[in-house]
């Protein structure tokens, strides 16, 4: 009796450990009992990689048939637009569900309810950002237009289709090692991912930032933070000129807005993102064929954002890089066109100073009188926790995102385009502009496109280009929305928005050739006032330049052109600095007086020179970085430290805080050297810039075994290939119309499937590192592609 | 000895049976209990032959799985799990399967003993 009584308590208390989830060094482990099994653990995942490809479905509604290339390019053919919609909601369910799901749920605020508490700020700040509550408003939005909201649901049928006839033991090892299952999928989904993106894309502004810095450095504020810099190359050509005027808003409360220093704390903005797209025109093009070539700078991670494929109905033949949640391809090009995306960087999320009544905060001043706050209820699922409640106050600017504890009296209130009404089926966009034939088209596409503001670049068979600056574009007073405006005040809310067809455009202008590379969109002469995002500089003039010397460009001058590593910033700051220090044969900074500014992964002068430029600024700038209470305070860039140390290389700023003597910027140039070359005796194993970057592409969900490290790229930000560390050029292509047919390529740093143990899931990184590109299979024919692909499925009709 | 070989089948059987809504280490277990129970007197025997059975047939489950297709996964996996090797994982593997069916099997044939008494 005892006998069996140990051994059912040693039974029940194997079948307990088996059945929870154990903590190892704070790592949660999956169910050892689910996850190691052979017949539904994570063997099973090793074994059906790869491996079952070829299948024939059926479906009462939808039919078609995909056929996978040997890179599991999806080349999908369709009679019917719900059709390829179907199919491509089925294969980007098959290649990435866990990615679509995961990033989806984290777009909602629901990652705590899969990890824990330690994702509850994060849900937090997405919830109160009101994210949900704006994907919900414009599925609403949608309905109203029928044939748009049936292709959503065709896309969300063929995804549901995918997770219905998968068992458990399918599941995306993701699944099984965090320990939840797929939801079904609805076009909200696909709202809230479009609305992530527009968080990433344009949700980044620094009005806190430089509400302090105008503060902090008073009357050289303005020379400091210039508008527009002197050497500004704009998206739009500097000679175009502008069809209406904003007359009206001369002298509206533009003065309400000096509000002071303030001791907000928030989460910092990520910088450094950024896009490049150009095109030219048969004029400068070595065979007369019209050519453009698009590189989006994202975070990289594994799985990639973009999958490939191609859609192929008689409506439409369209080939490019599609986000596994919403329907269409995003960037691509059909047998007519092509076009390509970089962002707009106008600052559509401003912030606005809430004066409350008493600590309750549930009212607010406006116009002289206290407002009552819309308090919404947030309910938070934790795992292995009680739900958490989070009350978000929303104001007539909208949510207060971010709340400090030690003010009782103010609070700022997020007024960001994501939670103004949708005017349209966003997704019309891509389902209007992969059928385009010609510039009217494309006009007429991306007009319905709200935010985030994108260039679209374009380019026709017939040799047009063009680029428009689209998204719904405020009208602002001159630096609204600039600094934190003051929210008691309702005439500093924005004055509606500027029509579509006045946001700045060029339609085959005279030079040949368009481009962006997310400068400011126009000069000083737009009519309208819009300010920074996130506009930077270099990349835009490196392209311009190489784009204005060259009138023979082919593919694969393009293909270089887009790993072209030279740095305006080198170019610019470096003649200043080798006036300060010896640069004479031997001496240590002779290498760089050599150097040719490339950031070529193998050269180790691109480490020497970023170390310096670097330690210069944080030197010249001490009274903000080494001030902890000045943390959120903007600091002037590099070409305005530049500029600066040009214009008076004794002014005040060049002084050290810290030191009893005087310095001036050559003596900071100096001592950032030698800061330099003792950073480099303390680390003697570096010996290439692709070493010092160390660059590395992580999971999403920051799983280390699941992401790609210590790879030796080449390029860095602010140049035209701008691999960074963790973010650069998520696809590069390059599409040549020729008078016959497409030519195209491309490569993204990644593979098709979003499975790891996939042959398919990282395949083309390494391509992707040295700067080749793939020929992309553009089929015109199902005959051809019927005798040349690795799977073939096929769904009928029941 | 026959029985034996029948029981050692069972352990098989229910170590490799499919299974999507019951987690596989209940089936394992509770699979060996009534197995034993109607097989099996000793329960060290019943523990001896389902630990090694029930061993094998996982390590050679996830050894055919693991093989086929050149994955990396079992690799990843390792290092998910604070550098395990991929051979490791597939013993812990077989480990836990070898433990589950020999437990079960123990438990299935003391009951026997019990309930003959």
């Amino acid at each position: 009796m005892i006998r069996l009584i140990v051994l059912a308590a040693l039974s029940a208390a194997w079948l307990y450990l088996m059945h929870i989830n154990l903590e190892i060094k704070g790592t949660q482990l999956p169910q050892l009992a689910g996850f190691f099994s052979p017949q539904k653990g994570f063997w099973q995942n090793a074994y059906s990689m790869d491996s079952k490809m070829n299948m024939e479905l059926k479906h009462p509604k939808y039919k078609g048939e995909i056929y996978l290339d040997d890179r599991m390019v999806p080349h999908i053919y369709a009679e019917k637009t719900e059709d390829a919609y179907f199919l491509q909601g089925y294969i980007h369910a098959y290649f990435r569900l866990w990615q679509m799901d995961f990033s989806t749920r984290a777009a909602e605020g629901r990652i705590s309810e899969l990890i824990g508490e330690k994702a509850l700020e994060f849900d937090k700040n997405k919830r109160r950002k009101g994210i949900s509550r704006s994907a919900r408003n414009s599925v609403e939005v949608w309905k109203k237009y029928p044939q748009s909201y049936a292709l959503c649901e065709a896309y969300a049928d063929g995804i549901n289709y995918f997770i219905e006839g998968m068992s458990e033991k399918d599941l995306p090892i993701e699944y099984k090692l965090m320990g939840f299952k797929p939801e079904k999928w609805t076009p909200y989904k696909s709202a809230l991912f479009h609305k992530s993106m527009a968080e990433v894309l344009c949700g980044r502004e620094w009005d806190v930032e430089m509400t302090n810095a105008k503060a902090f450095f008073g009357e050289e504020f303005n020379r400091l933070f210039p508008e527009f810099s002197k050497d500004q190359s704009p998206v739009i050509p500097k000679e175009t000129k502008w069809s209406f005027s904003l007359d009206s808003m001369k002298g509206i409360n533009g003065d309400a807005m000096d509000i002071g220093f303030l001791e907000q704390h928030r989460e910092p903005g990520i910088s450094g993102l950024g896009s490049n797209n150009w095109a030219v025109n048969g004029s400068k093009a070595a065979a007369g064929n019209p050519l453009l070539c698009n590189d989006p700078h994202l975070t990289l991670t594994l799985p990639n954002i973009w999958f490939e494929q191609q859609m192929i109905t008689p409506a439409f033949n369209v080939y490019g890089v599609t986000f596994a949640g919403i329907p269409g391809v995003v960037i691509g090009f059909n047998q007519n066109i092509a076009w390509g995306v970089t962002n707009g960087g106008w600052d559509v999320m401003d912030w606005y100073k809430i004066e409350w009544k008493d600590e309750k905060k549930q009212q607010y001043k406006l116009d002289g009188e206290w407002k009552n706050t819309e308090l919404v209820i947030e309910n938070i699922k934790v795992k292995g926790k009680e739900d958490v409640i989070d009350t978000v106050r929303w104001t007539v600017w909208g949510p207060i995102v971010f709340t400090q504890p030690s003010q009782s009296k103010f609070d700022l209130a997020m007024h960001w385009i994501v939670n103004e009404p949708s005017q349209y089926c966003e997704m019309d966009v891509f389902t209007d502009l992969n059928k385009a034939k010609n510039f009217s088209d494309y006009r007429n596409a991306i007009k319905k496109f709200p935010y985030p503001a994108q260039n679209f670049a374009f380019m026709s068979k017939d040799g047009e280009i063009a680029l428009t600056v689209q998204g719904n574009m405020p009208i602002k007073n001159f630096q609204q929305g600039r600094f934190v405006l003051d929210g008691s005040d309702s005439k500093n809310a924005w004055h509606g928005f500027i029509p579509s067809e006045f946001n700045p455009y060029t339609h085959n202008p005279s030079r040949g050739f368009i481009s962006s590379a997310n400068q400011k969109s126009t000069d000083e002469s737009y009519p309208n006032y819009y300010n920074d995002g996130d506009f930077r500089d270099f990349r835009g003039i490196m392209v311009n330049r190489l784009l204005e010397n060259e009138n023979q460009w082919t593919v694969d001058k393009m293909k270089k052109m887009q790993f072209n590593n030279y740095s305006l910033k080198a170019e610019l700051e470096l003649p200043s600095f080798f006036g300060c220090v010896d640069t004479t044969v031997g001496s240590p900074a002779y290498m760089l007086a050599k150097w040719d500014r490339n950031y070529d992964s193998n050269s180790v002068a691109p480490v020497y020179f970023d170390l310096w430029s670097d330690y210069f600024h944080k030197l010249v700038w001490d009274e903000i970085y080494q001030d902890t209470t000045k943390k959120f305070v903007a600091v002037p860039n590099d070409q305005n430290t530049i500029e600066l140390m040009k214009a008076n290389s004794n002014h005040i700023y060049f002084d050290l805080v810290n030191s009893p003597q005087k310095e001036s910027a050559c003596d900071i140039v100096k001592l950032a050297w030698d800061s330099t070359l003792q950073y480099l005796t303390k680390h003697p194993g570096l010996h290439s810039w692709g070493e010092f970057k160390d660059a590395a592409i992580p999971h999403m969900a920051r799983i280390p075994a699941f992401g790609k490290y210590h790879l030796s790229c080449s390029g860095n930000a602010d140049i035209i290939n701008a691999a960074a560390k963790t973010f650069g050029p998520s696809w590069r292509m390059v599409v040549e119309h020729q008078k016959d047919g497409v030519n195209a390529y491309g490569i993204y740093p990644g593979g098709q499937s979003g499975h790891p143990g996939s042959q398919y899931y990282d395949q083309m990184i390494e391509d992707w590192r040295l700067g080749n590109h793939y020929a992309l299979e553009y089929d015109t024919d199902v005959a051809m592609r019927q005798k040349k692909y690795v799977y073939s499925i096929k769904l009928n009709s029941k | 000895m026959s029985k034996s070989i029948l029981f050692s089948i069972c352990i098989v059987l229910f170590s490799l049976m499919p299974q999507d809504q019951i987690s596989p280490v209940y089936v394992l277990f509770f699979g060996s209990v009534i197995a034993s129970f109607f097989l099996m007197k000793n329960s060290l025997a019943a523990f001896a032959i389902t630990m090694s059975v029930g061993f094998m047939s996982w390590l050679l489950f996830c050894l055919y799985l693991d093989g086929g297709v050149q994955s990396r996964l079992s690799v990843m996996i390792g290092e998910v799990f604070q550098s395990v090797s991929a051979m490791q994982l597939k013993y812990l593997t077989a480990f836990i399967g070898g433990m589950t069916a020999a437990l079960g099997a123990s438990l299935g044939s003391s009951i026997r003993v019990l309930m003959r008494k």
